[in-house]
């Protein structure tokens, strides 16, 4: 497997796409931060909050994440990477883990700067706000503003920004099963735009029905997974952490499921 | 070496309720080079994609260096190159990197195996140039060259010459033979291609409508496509006495059902005909046998009739 991992990496590295979707999110959550900037000093105007939040993190991912499957898994169907991994012994168990490694690490890639510009941004001491739309690190750059962010805060958004990454991650993991079954990025990429769509929507039923929202937090598009900061307690880290995995591992046993017997053309 | 590399017994596939093979079994033999002969739909590229495990039968077996079972199959496999249907390769990649990205997923340590193998194949001045920017067949040198990473002991190769100007389709003939005598190499080789595989396989397994029709080795299929006059008679050991005798040759063949091949004479019949009279043989067949490759592929897979 790790030999798998390893040549996986080896192509992410020499990926134009990778490169792209990087400065996407590196313009995207400048944007995003120049935006919130702006609209807490009264600069522009609150219509563009809409705007603002088209550059946000949770926005961003749910398009490219999904295009980074389809990069990553639906053109290794094209580039017979997979058959080739296959046809010379790798267990196909072995190559949807390793697959699923490398494009968590791809998502984490691409959602670095926005970690590092809401830290920046946060150490500034300048306020920020995006009003009610604000989730993920748009969310911890909104509500950490109204605090002063202390150095000794630093360790614990490294933590929150890890976990976020997690979170996006396990939502993203929707689309493991997707491009093994589709393994076409024109289908992965709308399918899951609209799954983020739903998981929006239902987010908000969840907060008017307390039933549906325990059967919802146990996937991490609900239980506030996405709105974790700097007064998130242990519990609700802790929480988010196993939702996650355990949505992954789900995602994973069903593709494996799919795959175990499919048809590799 | 006749090591079987590769048993397949009683293989099934059914596509849609249709089978596309049907209880095919083949063995193939270390050192070897098999030509897979069949038309298009014939169930060539099936068949091997089976091999490599990217499709699975609905019966039969498949036995590999020995080992058979899901499990042991995928660890055989890490003996084995591939290349079916068409070269996988990365586009935006240069033709290094394409074999260094399969180099590292086979777990290959030695790095100077790229320079060797793109020399190997033809490729070794291709610099930066990328992938997607390749002539087709300079993807199939590429192709063949991922296949033969790790110095596979089973080559599979789907159409391997397509796309091949006359000069490459020499090359990498010369290249199969070279692997298969110098290094033991088994390979699979499917062509449509009849007079290529001729100068390439060992042996040839003819392939239709997912049956297989023949298996034979070269020295057959030359015997089998060479003109002879054929006679079938009451007293074959006459007759041969007499082709020695008052023809004076040997050059004919005695086969299991009495029947005589006579491979000289094939201009003069008629006198082959009139001392088989005068010596008072009854003959029960005089006629002119024989093929070229593809009549005789066309007889096989019950086309038309031999010339």
């Amino acid at each position: 497997m790790l030999n798998l991992i390893q040549a996986d990496l080896f192509k992410m590295h020499k990926s134009m796409a990778i490169k792209i979707l990087f400065s996407i999110t590196t313009i995207s959550a400048l944007a995003m931060t120049v935006l919130a900037y702006l609209l807490e000093q009264g600069q522009i105007d609150a219509g563009m909050i809409g705007i603002g939040f088209m550059f946000s993190d949770v926005n961003m991912v749910s398009i490219l994440g999904a295009v980074l499957a389809g990069v990553f898994i639906c053109g290794d169907f094209d580039n017979k990477t997979i058959h080739d991994a296959i046809s010379s012994g790798s267990s196909r168990g072995t190559v949807i883990v390793s697959k699923a490694i490398v494009f968590f690490c791809g998502i984490g890639f691409i959602l670095l700067p926005y970690a590092i510009v809401t830290g920046i941004a946060l150490w500034t001491g300048f306020g920020f706000n995006m009003g009610a739309v604000s989730v993920g690190f748009l969310n911890n750059l909104t509500q950490a503003s109204t605090a002063a962010f202390q150095a000794s805060n630093l360790l614990k958004f490294l933590l929150i920004a890890l976990i976020l990454i997690i979170v996006y991650a396990s939502q993203l993991s929707v689309c493991v099963p997707l491009a093994f079954i589709l393994k076409k990025p024109v289908l992965v990429v709308p399918i899951y735009y609209v799954i983020s769509l739903l998981g929006g929507q239902l987010s908000l039923l969840a907060a008017s029905s307390p039933g549906f929202n325990r059967i919802f937090s146990l996937t991490p598009f609900g239980g506030s997974y996405s709105f974790l900061d700097l007064n998130a307690q242990a519990a609700d880290i802790f929480k988010a952490i196993l939702v996650s995995v355990i949505f992954i591992i789900i995602m994973l046993a069903i593709t494996y499921a799919a795959f175990r017997k499919a048809e590799i053309k | 070496m006749n090591d079987g590399v590769l048993k397949i017994n009683n293989l099934t596939k059914t596509y849609k309720g249709t089978d596309v093979l049907h209880n095919v079994s083949i063995t193939l033999e270390a050192g070897k080079i098999y030509g897979l002969i069949g038309q298009n739909g014939a169930g060539k590229t099936t068949l091997m994609r089976l091999i490599a495990g990217l499709s699975f039968p609905k019966s039969g077996s498949i036995e590999l260096f020995g080992h058979t079972g899901e499990k042991a199959l995928e660890t055989e496999r890490k003996r084995l190159g591939a290349m079916i249907e068409y070269p996988g390769l990365t586009p935006n990649m240069s033709a290094g990197d394409n074999l260094k990205l399969h180099r590292i997923m086979r777990g290959i340590p030695n790095k100077e195996v790229e320079a060797e193998l793109l020399t190997l194949v033809g490729l070794g001045e291709t610099g930066k140039k990328k992938a997607k920017n390749f002539s087709l067949g300079m993807k199939q040198r590429l192709g063949i060259a991922i296949a033969l990473l790790g110095n596979p002991e089973l080559l599979i190769l789907d159409e391997p010459i397509n796309g091949l100007d006359p000069i490459g389709v020499v090359e990498i003939r010369n290249l199969l033979i070279k692997l298969c005598e110098e290094r033991q190499m088994t390979i699979l080789i499917s062509s449509h291609n009849l007079p290529e595989l001729y100068q390439t396989a060992t042996d040839y397994i003819i392939i239709h409508k997912g049956e297989i029709k023949q298996t034979l080795t070269l020295e057959q299929l030359e015997e089998n496509c060479r003109h002879h006059i054929l006679i079938s008679c009451d007293q074959p050991e006459k007759l041969t006495s007499i082709l020695e005798m008052a023809l004076n040759t040997t050059n004919y063949k005695v086969m299991p059902d009495q029947s005589v091949k006579l491979y000289d004479y094939l201009d003069d019949k008629a006198l082959v005909a009139r001392l088989i009279f005068e010596n008072g043989i009854i003959v029960t067949n005089f006629s002119i046998e024989g093929d070229t490759l593809e009549n005789y592929f066309i007889s096989v897979v019950g086309g038309e009739s031999h010339a």
